[in-house]
């Protein structure tokens, strides 16, 4: 549901404020609207812009601009911002004296780019003359007591206008709704049962992957195939013994957190993460214990890059050992952020129940054996017991309007997760063929995750094609993007139909490779430069006819 | 008396033929889209045309039934994979061919492989994916696995023991070349698996009889079984074959053979129109003859066997239908000349010889006893490790027996020493006296996990079954007495579980049909004593039956002569024979 400025009241009291915001989550969408709902409270002025519907060439007459914006995969702007950031950063873009500014940067600490996108932003309105109203405020995961904070801030700096707007803005039924809207969060989740939990995975496999099924019965919660759905997660009760006894606290020490006191055991274990490490949190660690070899790491971001990728507070407590006392420890853990699965099932074909696809991450580091907090956590729950979800909507990863434009789906390992939720939805709504999807496991054998389903679904025409990649089964590796280049011709010519390409998976290495491969084919198929080739596909983006999801 | 059925036209479609009939009828001589659907990467499994194809290609689609549900639960479909047959005339293999069918049963098997009841050996577990490399290296070690299935003549059998007769070596050479005049001439494997260009044989319209002067479009109403056996041994089974040729010798020169027909040992539980059935002596022919004999009987099989009901149409039933007397009268008119008056011949024992052997050329030979006709590694022993070995030294050839064995052929002397460390090295006993007489004399079906027509264990159960028997042999005095004992896990006779003294049918999961009284020399079949046996109960009957033989047996009788004489079973009128 967008808010479209038209359907707004038409006021004319100078300054204007221009809300914009573009994140792949819909956080940021939230955020604004949220800042929005409160200008339109106080009788501002104020319109709202998702960043692909704003027209750039408009800078020029903005006076007041305050954008929320969110980074991804390696400090790449969302997808709807993608037209905006190139316009920003070209010859064209004029000068922005009379502008004032403010950027909420949304991000994840645990990547390198932290908040990226809303620093390039920030520096780059600086440079091109526009004022800072105030100065740009960068969010982690637990965005929403920061976020509400900048709001209040925003919102005191920017002029009230007369009762009369305020009046008739009440009136805006899209706004009451907001404001009311009763959502589950992370704050305030639903609790659901874990109905049947399966390992989709078979001997031979090195890897262990879940199929879980879960009842939302009573929750209310209304999902759209493509959605994600997040879980409230514990650490595995192993790591924060191992923290405890590295630490040389014990559990029971009272700790504060947000003002709450719980016991220390409770924070590890409940409350913080502690399964991962971000160069921050290395620095701040190298710091506290005074310890300058591991500063100097911690500044140099080509040191400890693998190390960092798999370490945990245990290496780090074990590995550079250091006097902490159980408050100073807390103050600097991130919270335990609820774990964000795209739901595999789909609200028509499962009707009150939510799917899951879970990789259960297990490893060897130095010596002990490293579980993923989250997966491991679902992994252990049993039939019938209960844990905490809440939905998240995942507007950048829908299926067409129109049924009958074709798809092409493109998923590695756990990364087919929303494509089963795209073709049990289709099947539920009587649309066949259009559908192209690309799979890559290690084993055909043991990963060839749902084959039955997929295999019935090429069966009734649900699916028209199916391509998969099985790298471990032969001698030299083959991925979905060596699938695509040598279906290259048929992708080109699904892609000129009008086709919507979906991705999803490894941010790392899977979505980009895919990216490359879909350049080529571009590139080769359409005769086109690799440039033009980059440039018509940021067009699909743009159109929404290129989505990813991947992490 | 039934009518005399008027000839099946070599290229006409049965007009009532069955499913399997028109797909070998839409097949383009065995072609189908095994290309294609061997490349479909979305599934293991092949479509039902294709499965009935691949066979004539010496292969059957099967999967780990073991692990079925379990899968399903997976959303995963069944572990389906291919075995493959070799065709291995004569069962021999030279040590060079050795090495490379072990590389393939680990490359792209399960890393087992196994002698067949028919001296053929097959691969399990292969992966669809895989099949046609494992063709290609296959083919590399100058073997092929063409009709090692499917509705033509299969593997051809004749005795391998070269230290039985001196005219051994003068009968041997005629499995090779009963097995080629017999072979399908479709280029289809060659085409499929080994990348020949497409022939002639593609060009539409093409003249069957030029494509196949044998078989036609339509191949044989089903399969078809030859073995060549020298008296007085019939380790080779022969009256279960649809021709079985028995070598007659005047002044150690091979006079000729004479022919048997008919023979089959599948049935049909709930179908007693089904039975097994021994073949029946028709007379004599000379070695130049004998390609001529047989190719006219199979041709025969071809015109008249029944291809409206699979379950009736083995040559067998074509031969009851039709009388003896008339088969005798067609073959003679198609040879053109008349068989010859059966000479006379003795059959003591359908058993193996272990343990060393010399021939008069100075080689010695080594009978091996192998469980089952596995060869593989296991907690007690490391056969497959110790046999590479030794082909890998080029110590020997390597002869498969009809009852699952090895024999380890032409050691020179010298060299006898190595085979014997080698084997001990590995945990394996080169003869097989510390075994039971029951044991050595047991012959188990592959059936569960991977044959879909198996209805209870065989090969995974009988060892454990004749330990426990063993309890009982020995109580009784019996441990060394040579009893034959076999096991199938459905009635279609691989096995040869009809010819055992002790016959056991698997029913279910766990219970078999007990049938006792075959000859020794296997020239008469047992007769069904209990049925839907579990553990138990056969432990029970068969303790029994063996303190009685133990006190009533005639001096030197065999069990399977005992249990007849003192009516344990009720022999039904002995067809044909």
């Amino acid at each position: 549901m967008l808010l479209s400025p038209q359907a707004l009241p038409q006021v004319s009291t100078p300054p204007k404020t221009t809300v914009l915001y573009a994140s792949q989550t819909g956080n940021g969408k939230k955020v604004a609207e949220q800042l929005f709902a409160r200008l339109q409270a106080q009788g501002s002025e104020a319109v709202l812009f998702n960043l692909k519907d704003y027209r750039p060439q408009q800078l020029k007459q903005e006076e007041r601009l305050i954008t929320v914006i969110s980074t991804h995969g390696n400090g790449e702007p969302p997808d709807d911002a993608r037209v905006f950031f190139t316009f920003l950063q070209g010859v064209r873009v004029p000068r922005l004296e009379k502008l004032e500014y403010a950027v909420l940067a949304l991000g994840d600490s645990s990547y390198e780019a932290f908040c990226q996108t809303g620093a390039v932003l920030d520096q780059r309105l600086a440079e091109l003359g526009a004022k800072r109203l105030l100065a740009r405020v960068d969010c982690d995961v637990d965005f929403a007591s920061t976020a509400a904070e900048w709001q209040q801030h925003v919102a005191a700096k920017t002029p009230a206008a007369n009762a009369d707007h305020t009046i008739q803005l009440h009136l805006n039924p899209l706004i009451s709704e907001l404001a009311q809207a009763t959502e589950y969060s992370a704050a305030d989740p639903f609790q659901f049962e874990l109905l049947s939990s399966i390992a989709l995975t078979d001997n031979g496999s090195d890897k262990d992957v879940l199929h879980l099924e879960l009842s939302l019965e009573g929750s209310g919660i209304q999902y759209q195939p493509g959605d994600i759905l997040a879980v409230t997660v514990a650490n595995p009760p192993e790591l924060v013994a191992e923290l405890l006894a590295l630490s040389g606290v014990s559990g029971g020490t009272p700790v504060s957190l947000k003002g709450e006191t719980c016991d220390l055991y409770t924070a590890l274990r409940h409350k913080l993460e502690i399964s991962g490490l971000t160069r921050r949190q290395l620095k701040a660690y190298a710091q506290q214990i005074g310890h300058p070899e591991l500063l100097a790491a911690a500044d140099d971001k080509s040191a400890l890059q693998d190390w960092l990728y798999a370490a945990d507070w245990a290496d780090l407590l074990g590995e550079f050992p250091g006097k902490l006392d159980a408050q100073t420890l807390v103050g600097l853990l991130r919270p335990l952020q609820p774990r964000q699965y795209s739901i595999a099932s789909s609200p028509a074909a499962h009707p009150d129940e939510v799917h899951l696809l879970v990789k259960r991450v297990e490893y060897g580091f130095h010596g002990r054996l490293h579980l993923g907090a989250a997966s491991n956590w679902l992994a252990r729950l049993q039939t019938g017991e209960t844990a905490a979800v809440h939905l998240k909507s995942n507007p950048h990863f829908k299926l067409p309007s129109d049924p009958q434009a074709k798809i092409i789906m493109i998923g590695a390992g756990t990364g087919v997760a929303p494509f089963r939720s795209f073709l049990f939805e289709r099947e539920v709504l009587g649309i066949r063929g259009n559908s192209w999807l690309f799979f890559g496991e290690q084993h055909f054998r043991s990963d060839f995750l749902y084959q039955a389903e997929w295999q019935q679904f090429l069966k009734t025409g649900v699916l028209e094609r199916m391509d998969v990649a099985f790298s471990r089964d032969q001698a030299e590796k083959i991925y979905v993007q060596h699938r695509l280049l040598g279906a290259a011709s048929e992708v080109y010519q699904w892609l000129r139909d009008g086709a919507h390409i979906y991705v999803c998976g490894d941010m790392r290495r899977m979505a980009k490779d895919v990216h490359q491969a879909l350049v080529q084919i571009v590139a080769e198929q359409g005769g086109k430069t690799p440039q033009a080739a980059v440039e018509w596909l940021e067009q699909l983006i743009a159109e929404r006819r290129y989505q990813r999801d991947v992490y | 008396m039934e009518l005399i059925a008027t000839p099946k036209p070599l290229n006409a479609l049965a007009a009532n033929g069955s499913a399997v009939e028109h797909i070998k009828d839409r097949s383009n001589y065995l072609r189908g889209n095994l290309v294609e659907d061997f490349h479909n990467p979305i599934t293991a499994a092949i479509s039902e045309d294709n499965v009935q194809l691949v066979k004539f290609h010496g292969s059957y689609m099967q999967d780990d039934r073991d692990v079925r549900l379990h899968r399903q639960d997976k959303k995963l479909e069944p572990a389906y994979s291919f075995m493959i047959r070799l065709r291995v005339a004569g069962g021999d293999l030279s040590a060079d061919q050795w090495v490379k069918l072990d590389d393939i049963s680990n490359r792209y098997g399960n890393g087992t492989s196994r002698i067949t009841t028919r001296q053929a050996l097959q691969f399990h577990g292969i992966i669809k994916f895989d099949l046609k490399n494992t063709i290609k290296a296959m083919d590399a070690a100058l073997l092929d696995s063409i009709a090692g299935c499917g509705d033509v003549n299969r593997n051809v059998m004749c005795t391998p023991d070269p230290t039985l007769s001196n005219l051994h070596a003068q009968v041997f050479p005629w499995a090779q070349k009963i097995s080629e005049h017999l072979l399908p001439r479709s280029r289809a494997y060659h085409e499929i698996w080994l990348d020949e260009a497409e022939g002639k044989t593609l060009v539409a319209g093409g003249e069957a009889e030029e494509i196949e002067p044998l078989y036609g479009k339509h191949y044989l109403p089903r399969k078809f079984k030859i073995a060549i056996a020298i008296s007085p041994f019939n380790d080779m089974d022969i009256y279960a074959n649809d021709i079985g040729l028995i070598a007659v010798e005047e002044n150690s020169k091979l006079l000729g053979f004479n022919v048997a027909v008919g023979g089959g040992l599948g049935f049909t539980f709930g179908r007693e129109d089904t039975y097994a059935r021994l073949a029946s002596e028709i007379g004599f022919c000379t070695p130049e003859q004998v390609l001529d004999v047989c190719f006219h009987t199979v041709a025969i099989q071809r015109d008249y066997g029944n291809r409206a009901d699979r379950k009736l149409s083995r040559f067998k039933y074509t031969i009851d239908r039709q009388g003896l007397d008339w088969f005798k009268q067609e073959l003679n008119a198609r040879l053109g000349f008349d068989l010859g008056e059966v000479r006379p011949f003795v059959f003591d024992t359908t058993g193996d010889r272990f343990g060393w052997r010399s021939t008069t050329d100075g080689l010695w030979h080594l009978g091996l006893r192998l469980e089952y006709g596995r060869v593989l590694d296991n907690e007690t022993h490391r056969l497959k490790s110790a046999l590479r070995s030794i082909a890998e030294q080029n110590l020997c050839g390597f002869r498969m027996t009809g009852n699952q064995n090895l024999i380890l052929t032409g050691v020179r002397e010298e060299h006898i020493d190595a085979v014997e460390s080698i084997l001990q090295a590995h945990g394996y006993a080169a003869d097989a006296s510390h075994l039971s007489g029951l044991r050595r004399n047991s012959i188990a079906c592959v059936a569960l996990n991977t044959c879909p027509q198996a209805m209870a264990e065989a090969e995974r159960y009988l060892p454990d079954l004749i330990t426990k028997l063993e309890v009982s042999l020995d109580k009784h005095g019996l441990r060394n007495e040579e009893i034959k004992i076999r096991m199938t896990g459905c009635p279609n006779g691989c096995g040869r579980s009809v010819l055992g003294e002790i016959g056991l049918i698997g029913k279910s999961p766990g219970r078999y049909n007990l049938y006792l009284g075959a000859s020794f020399n296997g020239d008469r079949l047992n007769a069904l004593c209990r049925e839907n046996l579990d553990e138990a109960g056969l432990l029970k009957v068969l303790d029994e039956l063996f303190a009685a033989f133990t006190a009533k047996r005639i001096e030197g009788e065999p069990l399977g002569e005992f249990v007849t004489r003192c009516r344990y079973v009720r022999h039904p009128a002995t067809k044909g024979k």
